[in-house]
């Protein structure tokens, strides 16, 4: 059981979470007395819900691990688990040193209690003394940026206000592990700039986090690696970016039959077939070379058969000038006939940082002309080069306006900026700086 | 069913369990002290008179008891008596009763109240009960010291009661006490209903304790009924310590503090059997 063992015991090479074929079956009863029942001469009167099933990982110090999945995949179980407030049916978690968490936001707060006694009383749950919590309780009211209100009724506290100083609470005790559930996504931009620094703080010295995250920015942002739940499953891990690509599928692959295209025939396809069946069985000749980095889903009736950038001459182009204006055309093909699609252009960074997103459904610029089965056409998009020099990747989606995916292709082709001895070598992006001095 | 017998009898690991509820709850102390003054605090939060009522409560009800046997019931324990005595007497019993009564009444559902606790943050859970024991002390030291005033003033209780057999009876009682509350804190958790059975278990419990009957009108039956509840070797205890100011029955004395180590052992390892799957029910 993961409680508080004293922090300063944890060996330098050992992993500071070891979670080694966790399953977790939460039994369901119809009423609580056949609980009792069973619980007092045995037998089955429950139903099963698995949560978890075999979910094995390592989290090494001084890393972190961000967690995946959609609403339901067993993540919040997951956590309980490893903080040690539920058991596991099978299998077992182990956490070298002390670990803090925040499993949901502002809970474990009590609301009548005002901030100041909240700290207080979190700070001692946290295995703090009186005299520790009052040493660090500046810090702690400072980073939350709550001086005003910490006299008042923790209730009182905007949500925002609340994470704030729940997130502060945790990340003060200085735990050799550290778990935040969704604790990102609430407070204002700032704040989770602040976070965000705590925590690459928290890893340059050497401890572990491991947090929960919808915002695929994020992760990929702050995380080492990033583990993919689905039905209680891992079904994916290793770089952020990757596995990111994978989240994204699973949220938006699914078209839900009731959403397809009007005009489409209604002999349904199997949705996931052709998501599966990957590049193998598509034998379009496609100029470009496979980008190995590339993801791909979706429907795939009417696909993105190719993706090239060409500059004002209409010549194909390896390698970009910051500030020209070029032009990317994606060849579609419809196998099938359909209306009001839209299509997207993402640029990511290699660290999967999204650099700029668009389609033409949220910019207004309105959906295609309706395709007939059989047809290829091209569709161009113009656009400056506002990028620094530097690898980016090209994002090439089309999608219909329920946001059924026909073709998402992830990173399909690259765009290489060359290099502008002008700026310096860390900006991304090119603000076309001009200069005066007014004084001259 | 013969499995749980065998583990109420392992020794062994009773003397484990008490090592580590021991060395567990000196760890919490701070959080342990915090929780029941805020619990204390959080009863009366509102009221204009606010934690005095803390004190004021147990006095004014003691107080109420005290006149009642004075002026009311007419209840003598000897030719001489005033009611004064069997005031004392009954109080004394009274104390660990309230006290009792006041922490147990409330520990089946102190894990479940506290649910957002238990489940979301990592606390350690094995102080709310400890709390609840805690709580009741204001309750049982100022019917106490009630009761110590009036064996004063009736010529009862002696020094050696009140500075040897008293702290010795409240160490036990207290640790009886939070083993009970452990015991049901626990169970309480999956079986909510045990709330409402302690309730009704506490109101006829009052009768059944050797509280209110002078011991020569004890019937025989009723003799065998406070033998059977562990909780009425503290009252005699208790009532040694206070009313009688000496050792009445040495065997008493004797079978308290293994009824106040079983306690604590069985409560502490049926918690901490049960704490990890509180999650799941909360």
């Amino acid at each position: 059981m993961p409680s508080h063992p004293a922090a300063g015991d944890v060996a330098a090479d050992q992993p500071a979470v070891v979670v080694s074929h966790i399953s977790k079956a939460y039994r369901v009863w119809s009423n609580p007395r056949e609980m009792l029942m069973d619980s007092l001469f045995g037998g089955k009167r429950h139903s099963e819900f698995q949560a978890l099933k075999d979910v094995s990982f390592i989290v090494p110090r001084g890393s972190v691990v961000g967690l995946l999945g959609r609403n339901g995949a067993g993540k919040s179980t997951l956590l309980r688990i490893i903080a040690g407030t539920l058991d596991a049916t099978s299998g077992h978690a182990s956490v070298a040193g002390k670990v803090s968490a925040i499993l949901e936001l502002g809970t474990g707060f009590h609301p009548e209690y005002t901030g100041r006694e909240n700290v207080f009383l979190g700070g001692l749950c946290l295995g703090l003394t009186r005299a520790e919590v009052e040493k660090r309780y500046d810090e702690i009211v400072a980073f939350a940026e709550l001086e005003d209100f910490m006299d008042r009724p923790f209730r009182t506290f905007s949500s925002g206000m609340q994470a704030r100083l729940t997130f502060a609470v945790a990340t003060c005790v200085d735990p050799e592990v550290l778990i935040l559930d969704e604790a990102l996504s609430v407070g204002d931009a700032r704040f989770q700039l602040k976070s965000f620094d705590r925590i690459r703080d928290f890893k340059r010295r050497g401890k572990s986090i491991i947090l929960v995250s919808h915002s695929i920015s994020s992760i990929v942002a702050i995380c080492d690696r990033a583990i993919l739940l689905e039905a209680g499953q891992m079904i994916s891990e290793g770089d952020p970016s990757a596995v990111t690509n994978l989240y994204h599928e699973l949220l938006f692959a699914e078209a839900q039959p009731k959403l397809s295209p009007p005009p489409a025939p209604t002999h349904v396809e199997p949705v996931g077939e052709p998501v599966d069946s990957g590049e193998d069985d598509l034998p379009p000749p496609e100029p470009t070379p496979e980008n190995p980095r590339e993801h791909r889903y979706g429907r795939r009736q009417i696909e993105i058969v190719d993706v090239t950038i060409v500059n004002q001459d209409g010549v194909p182009v390896h390698s970009l000038k910051s500030l020209q204006q070029y032009r990317i055309i994606y060849r579609i093909r419809a196998k099938e006939a359909g209306s009001g699609l839209g299509v997207g252009f993402h640029v990511r960074n290699t660290q999967g940082m999204e650099v700029f997103a668009w389609d033409s459904h949220n910019s207004g610029a309105g959906s295609l002309g309706p395709f007939a089965a059989g047809e290829s056409r091209d569709v161009e998009i113009s656009f400056r080069c506002n990028l620094n020099q530097g690898h980016y990747f090209v994002s090439a989606t089309l999608a219909h306006p329920d946001q059924t995916k026909e073709d998402v292709r992830f990173d399909c082709a690259d765009l290489i900026v060359d290099p502008v001895p002008q700026l310096h070598h860390a900006s991304i992006v090119n603000l076309e700086v001009t200069f005066h001095d007014r004084g001259r | 069913m013969a499995n749980s017998v065998i583990r109420v009898l392992d020794l062994p690991g009773h003397v484990q369990a008490l090592l580590s509820a021991l060395t567990q709850l000196w760890r919490y102390r701070t959080l342990t002290l915090e929780m029941t003054k805020r619990d204390l605090l959080d009863r009366y939060a509102g009221s204009a008179f606010g934690a005095v009522w803390t004190f004021l409560s147990p006095l004014l009800i003691s107080g109420a008891n005290l006149l009642a046997y004075l002026y009311i019931f007419r209840i003598r324990l000897h030719p001489g008596d005033t009611g004064a005595g069997y005031a004392a007497f009954v109080l004394s019993g009274m104390a660990a009763w309230m006290a009792f009564s006041d922490a147990v009444g409330r520990a089946s559902s102190v894990i479940a109240s506290n649910g957002n606790l238990v489940k979301q943050i990592v606390f350690p859970s094995e102080v709310l009960p400890v709390k609840l024991a805690i709580a009741s002390v204001p309750t049982l030291l100022i019917t106490a010291a009630l009761v110590v005033g009036v064996a004063a003033f009736t010529g009862n209780g002696s020094i050696f009661g009140l500075l040897i057999l008293f702290p010795i009876a409240f160490v036990l009682f207290m640790t009886f006490l939070t083993g009970c509350c452990y015991l049901l804190a626990a169970i309480g958790v999956y079986f909510r209903d045990l709330k409402d059975i302690v309730g009704v278990l506490l109101s006829a419990g009052l009768f059944l304790h050797p509280i209110f009957y002078p011991p020569e009108a004890v019937p025989p039956w009723m003799a065998n009924v406070f033998l059977a509840s562990p909780l009425s070797y503290f009252i005699w205890c208790f009532r040694d310590a206070l009313y009688y100011g000496a050792v009445t029955h040495l065997w008493v004395w004797a079978v308290a503090p293994v009824w106040s180590a079983l306690s604590l052992a069985i409560g502490w390892r049926t918690f901490r059997a049960l704490r990890p799957s509180f999650g799941n029910v909360l």
